[in-house]
């Protein structure tokens, strides 16, 4: 057992959080970053959009721990350029079940930040349940014909392709790769919350080639790779929450009122307090799910894997939201404007949950895992939600 | 980074479960699941005390020289997450891993050599004089008045929530020596005490889940040999928080945990709801996870301070955050197996302990610790620290002192 960074892991966080104290940090009241620029084309050239892809497509071939050390510092920033959708969705599903074509195409260009591919798996009707997916791959001839509405594609209204979730049949869900201007797709661009961008995906008609479909993303390839997003989600939650808790101690202490600092206030010091422990807690069970992950690739063990990223982002995405609405209270009046940068935090928590899901939902998929790990009174049908 | 253990862990956990496998009752761990307050009663922990004694693995914490074990920290990790797990009975900690480490620490040489072995073996049963009727969170405001009298101090005043003092042989008691005006935390002394010392009188106190577990204890003119104090006159409060800091840094609580989990995982698969089993509830599930999440949180927070003590860091406020999460946690336990119970909660069984009553009880073994474990958690978060005192002491390292 070895609980510590290895010493390039140090120098990765060391390096990532220089960066963003320098870069990331948006301006006091600026939400609105635009589209992908200059940030995205540093954090290209420092190595950090290959990092994780394999080095046979021109990656770095490390795995999801680093991604988790990257995406801490960037929570602090918040930087909300699309690292989790485009390379560890995009990037992971592609790596794991693109076609040789797709992968020389799009995960060396993903890579050196030339371009730009994410993930279209959400639904209205379905929300984060990939097994509910109500968008049709329908055959014809060798080829295929969707039809469906995909809702918050993140980075979606930049992005030069999308990984599109359809329903081949009953049982199989098909991940297909669509370029923009691809004849009957409209997608409908809209500003996310926090503060970068997105757009839902209108699917008439779309006639692709068989050689559109990712051939290995099968469901328990984008399990696995969700699995990896909801920690390297975590790690950013993690990072955001140091970030509060730090920023809140700050303002209590100089902040006067009835003639002494805040944070002089029993009820308010307590607060803090379970600011932090949620925090600790927080990384604690995100550095245990890393290490399960990582024990899951050498088993095989798809369930533990599952069961250990659901309990992650359960009990961390319960823990960022507490963290970041408690940091806007105690910040008071100034806490709700837009001329402090606390608020940017607690928007970009909830875009991350408005991504994968929210916490209370993967907390029923961890209580539903159970089941299907230890059969309850009976044999139950239990749907591996999201996986 | 990685989780698994090291060839040589994975041969010393195999040891301990072989040991648990072969010395392990099933009449000891039946007691110990019927035991519904936080240590069993001597029977049932001086038994085990003696089997690990035997064994040299009683005191993995103490130094070598002491008979301590020589574990590495993942070894005595691997140990109290192994033992918990099992269902062994929890060892009296006042002798092991408080007066114990004292003595080592500020006692004399003779001190040392007469208590030490006493303590390792089970010799003495020891109680902590601590908390007084008026001072609990505020320590040191305590009364309890040590009056010099030639080579005696002459004791009078009172002690309670003493655990087990009517089981215990020794008592070590924090006592006000020196002048009235004396500052309050230089006027403290460290004392061990003989609990057969003419003028000693114990009160049981029940608490609300029908436990006798605690005691209110009164001196009388009790004397004391000068020789029996520890450390200086005065020296009793750095003792003191020393002690404190042992107490609550000391313990890995996560084995613990996931033992009382699983006992709940069987009552709510043996308990039946409509046609099936209270974990098809969805909400019983949830609430489940919830514990569950908890855990392996804590468990992962354990991991990594052993780890930061293995690099030398100091592990600060964190001690308290365990201690606070782990109380917490507890009761959210014991909070669900009431809810598992259902209409059962209005079984109340008066005798104790469970294990020892032989009235034939109207609910099954899973059952019946289920109510008197829940009202007996409420005092987790009371003693060693209230909650409210561990958070302002992560608070202080938080934020400092502001006034």
């Amino acid at each position: 057992m070895n609980l510590q960074l290895t010493s390039e892991q140090q120098m990765l966080r060391e390096s990532a959080a220089r960066w963003v104290a320098e870069r990331g940090r948006p301006a006091q009241g600026a939400v609105t970053v635009g589209p992908v620029g200059a940030r995205w084309r540093e954090m290209a050239d420092m190595g950090w959009l290959a990092m994780t892809l394999p080095e046979r497509d021109g990656g770095l071939g490390q795995g999801v721990a680093e991604a988790c050390v990257l995406a801490e510092a960037l929570g602090a920033g918040p930087v909300v350029e699309p690292y989790l959708p485009a390379v560890v969705l995009a990037g992971g599903l592609l790596a794991a079940g693109g076609s040789d074509a797709q992968r020389q195409r799009w995960l060396a260009a993903l890579a050196s930040g030339e371009t730009l591919v994410v993930p279209a798996t959400s639904e209205r009707a379905a929300g984060h349940d990939i097994g509910l997916t109500a968008t049709r791959a329908a055959r014809q001839g060798t080829g295929w014909v969707l039809d469906g509405d995909k809702t918050a594609v993140a980075a979606g209204d930049i992005a030069q392709a999308w990984i599109v979730a359809a329903r081949a049949d009953e049982s199989t869900i098909a991940f297909f790769l669509i370029e923009r201007g691809t004849a009957g797709v409209t997608p409908r661009d809209f500003p996310s919350i926090d503060g970068a961008g997105a757009c839902a995906l209108s699917l008439r008609g779309v006639r692709l080639d068989d050689s559109a479909r990712l051939p290995g993303a099968t469901r328990a390839a984008f399990g696995q790779v969700n699995d990896q997003a909801l920690l390297v989600a975590c790690a950013e939650s993690v990072g955001a929450m140091d970030t509060l808790v730090k920023a809140t101690v700050e303002y209590t202490k100089q902040r006067i009122q009835f003639g002494r600092p805040l944070a002089a206030n029993q009820v308010l010091r307590h607060r803090m307090a379970d600011m932090s422990i949620a925090t600790e807690e927080a990384r604690s069970i995100t550095l245990g799910a890393i290490l399960a992950l990582q024990d899951a690739e050498g088993s095989g063990n798809a369930l533990a894997r599952t069961r250990a990223a659901a309990a992650a982002r359960a009990k961390v995405g319960m823990a960022a939201r507490r963290v970041a609405e408690e940091a806007v209270q105690l910040h008071g009046g100034m806490g709700v404007t837009e001329e402090l940068t606390i608020g940017v935090y607690l928007r970009r928590q909830m875009a991350l949950d408005a991504m994968l899901g929210p916490a209370e939902w993967h907390l029923r998929r961890h209580a539903q895992l159970r089941g299907a790990r230890d059969g309850g009174s009976e044999d139950r049908n239990v749907s591996l939600a999201g996986t | 980074m990685y989780r698994s253990l090291e060839p040589e862990d994975i041969a010393f956990r195999d040891e301990v479960r072989a040991f648990l496998r072969e010395h392990l009752s099933p009449k000891l761990s039946r007691a110990t699941h019927l035991t519904t307050s936080v240590f069993p009663e001597p029977e049932i922990g001086h038994a085990w005390h003696r089997i690990l004694w035997q064994q040299g693995w009683v005191a993995p914490g103490w130094p070598v020289e002491y008979g301590g074990t020589g574990w590495s920290l993942v070894q005595r990790w691997i140990f109290a997450t192994e033992t918990a797990r099992a269902g062994a009975p929890a060892l009296s900690p006042m002798g092991l891993k408080m007066v114990g480490p004292v003595i080592m620490r500020f006692g004399s040489p003779e001190q040392k050599a007469h208590y030490l072995p006493r303590i390792l073996a089970g010799d003495d049963y020891w109680c902590q004089g601590y908390s007084e009727p008026g001072s609990g969170s505020d320590l040191a405001s305590l009364q309890t008045r040590a009056v010099r009298d030639g080579e005696h101090y002459v004791i009078n005043g009172t002690k309670t929530w003493t655990t087990h003092a009517h089981h215990a042989n020794r008592m070590f008691a924090l006592v006000r020596t020196g002048s009235e005006d004396t500052p309050r935390h230089r006027g403290i002394s460290f004392l061990l005490l003989d609990m057969q010392s003419p003028g000693i009188t114990i009160r049981p106190i029940r608490t609300i889940g029908s436990d006798h577990e605690v005691n209110q204890v009164f001196f009388d003119d009790v004397r004391v040999p000068v020789a029996q104090r520890i450390g200086e006159e005065g020296q009793g409060w750095a003792i003191a928080k020393y002690l404190l800091e042992f107490e609550r840094g000391g313990s890995l609580n996560s084995g613990g945990l996931r033992c009382h989990l699983e006992e709940l995982l069987r009552l709510a698969r043996h308990t039946p709801r409509g046609d099936g089993c209270m974990l098809d509830d969805p909400d019983i599930a949830l609430a489940f996870s919830q514990v569950e999440i908890d855990i392996d949180a804590l468990e992962m927070t354990e991991l990594r301070v052993m780890a930061s003590l293995q690099t030398g860091q100091n592990p600060g406020a964190v001690s308290s955050l365990m201690k606070l999460r782990w109380s917490e946690i507890e009761q959210a336990m014991t909070h669900l197996g009431v809810r598992l119970l259902g209409p059962d909660a209005l079984v109340w069984e008066h005798t104790r302990p469970l294990f020892a009553a032989d009235a034939r009880p109207v609910l099954d073994d899973l059952a019946r610790p289920v109510t008197p474990k829940h009202l007996n958690a409420r005092a987790f978060t009371i003693f060693g620290g209230t909650s409210e005192i561990q958070r302002d002491i992560i608070a202080r390292e938080l934020l400092g002192t502001v006034y």
